[in-house]
């Protein structure tokens, strides 16, 4: 790497920044092109600022691939809200979880997961968390004053059929939204276990029943972001522990494809 | 507070990671970024009714959680946090030499962006991370795009000067290594 040459003109210096953040249009880049052969100082410059670019890019990597704290969906799912208690005081087990082993680490204490998973259905829910490290931070909501479905998540709901992905333009970018299980739960209401997925973004794992015309969520999982096009692997270890959660809420068989077009077609 | 949507707050969960990731870039240090984020979002849903559908929802966030720091830096009257480098999340690298290279690139840059001013940091947060059009920076950060450039320029060119005695040192090993 050299040191910052004194570039050949205000104008070229920023047309340099330009046409490394792809802001130059084509007669510019050319132009800037022309310099940097005719000065190789300015092509190595250049390329330093892109490397700084590139190592600035991988240093924050680390973060987006991590789950978001329980704690800060709950705050932005509930502030503000009159009714909706406060997160319980007994928090399972924190986000952070990379640099330190919790003692539920992951799925080697099944009983304490499925304790987990106990109370925060008993509490009534959002639970949101990094499966590989167990980041389950369960979250209270006033009963009559449940987390329901709405936008582009409901309408998939309502309208998608198992296996189905679908593409929902939304003004934050394209979520694909897909059903993966329809069942019934014990007192006879369809639920629909979904995945969701921004194209920057958490992955999103979730259990929404059909309550009064409404899809009431039963269990949210966040995490496992995608970063250049690939999805981590705590999202799929989320999409587990969603199974595994949904095998609770579920009673009897799964509704097949004929019945799920039925209801579908019905409104549920 | 006002009332605020499902929708709109699942739309802000959604977005959490890059806005934690922009609050890391800004203080530099994981637990103030969380609760930079956490106080932005709280700041977003008092202020729900000033955000315009129609209008790009993340840089009302970013332009939130910057002005919420630099209030934040002005209060307490300090020169930011100071990154620990061993906890800064290392990277997928490859073996050898290279590793080491890039782990003090990676170091050297984290020092670096401590050198910047909040502007700058915020600038280079936006751009080189977020990968944010001029425009949607100056948007953010509610300046002109000429503001943008000038201050984009200066920005690399101290984070460059920063950069360099950590690229000597990778020069050196290469030199150890031939003998």
């Amino acid at each position: 790497m050299s040191e910052p040459s004194k570039l050949p003109s205000r104008d070229m210096g920023a047309l340099l920044m330009a046409m490394i953040d792809g802001e130059a249009d084509a007669v510019e880049v050319k132009r800037v092109r022309a310099a940097m052969a005719a000065d190789p100082k300015l092509a190595a410059d250049a390329e330093a600022y892109r490397l700084t670019g590139r190592s600035l890019a991988r240093l924050f990597d680390g973060i987006m691939a991590e789950a978001v704290p329980g704690q800060l969906v709950h705050t932005v799912m509930t502030a503000g809200i009159e009714g909706r208690r406060a997160a319980p005081a007994v928090r399972l087990v924190v986000a952070r979880a990379p640099r330190w082993s919790g003692w539920l680490d992951g799925w080697r204490a099944p009983a304490a997961v499925f304790a987990a998973t106990a109370i925060a259905f008993s509490a009534g829910l959002l639970v949101n968390g990094d499966v590989l490290h167990l980041a389950v931070a369960p979250v209270t909501l006033a009963s009559n004053d449940p987390l329901v479905a709405n936008g582009a998540v409901g309408e998939a709901l309502s309208v998608s059929v198992t296996g189905a992905e679908r593409n929902v333009v939304t003004s934050s970018g394209t979520v694909k939204i897909k059903m993966v299980e329809t069942f019934r739960d014990s007192a006879g209401a369809a639920c629909r276990e979904y995945e969701a997925q921004a194209v920057v973004g958490p992955r999103q794992f979730g259990v929404a029943c059909r309550e009064q015309g409404a899809w009431h969520v039963k269990a949210l999982l966040v995490g496992g972001a995608r970063t250049g096009g690939q999805t981590t692997t705590a999202g799929d270890e989320l999409g587990t522990a969603l199974d595994d959660i949904a095998a609770r809420i579920k009673s009897g068989d799964v509704v097949s494809m004929e019945a799920e077009r039925k209801l579908i077609a019905e409104g549920w | 507070m006002n009332r605020v949507s499902d929708e709109f707050r699942e739309r802000m969960v959604a977005f959490l990671p890059r806005l934690r990731r922009f609050a890391y870039a800004l203080s530099g240090d994981a637990a103030q970024a969380d609760d930079l984020a956490q106080d932005a979002c709280v700041r977003a849903l008092m202020h729900r009714d000033q955000w315009q559908a129609g209008t790009k929802f993340e840089s009302w966030m970013f332009r939130i959680t910057q002005n919420l720091w630099i209030d934040k830096r002005r209060s307490v009257k300090s020169r930011g946090v100071h990154q620990d480098i061993d906890s800064v999340v290392e990277p997928a690298g490859v073996d050898g030499r290279d590793v080491t290279e890039g782990r003090l690139t990676l170091a050297a840059v984290m020092k670096g962006m401590e050198v910047l001013s909040d502007d700058q940091r915020a600038l280079m947060a936006l751009v080189c991370i977020e990968g944010a059009s001029y425009k949607e920076a100056a948007e953010a950060l509610g300046v002109p795009i000429g503001t943008v450039m000038s201050r984009l320029a200066r920005a690399r060119q101290t984070l460059h000067a920063q950069l360099v005695p950590a690229a000597q040192v990778p020069a050196s090993l290469k030199e150890k290594a031939r003998e």
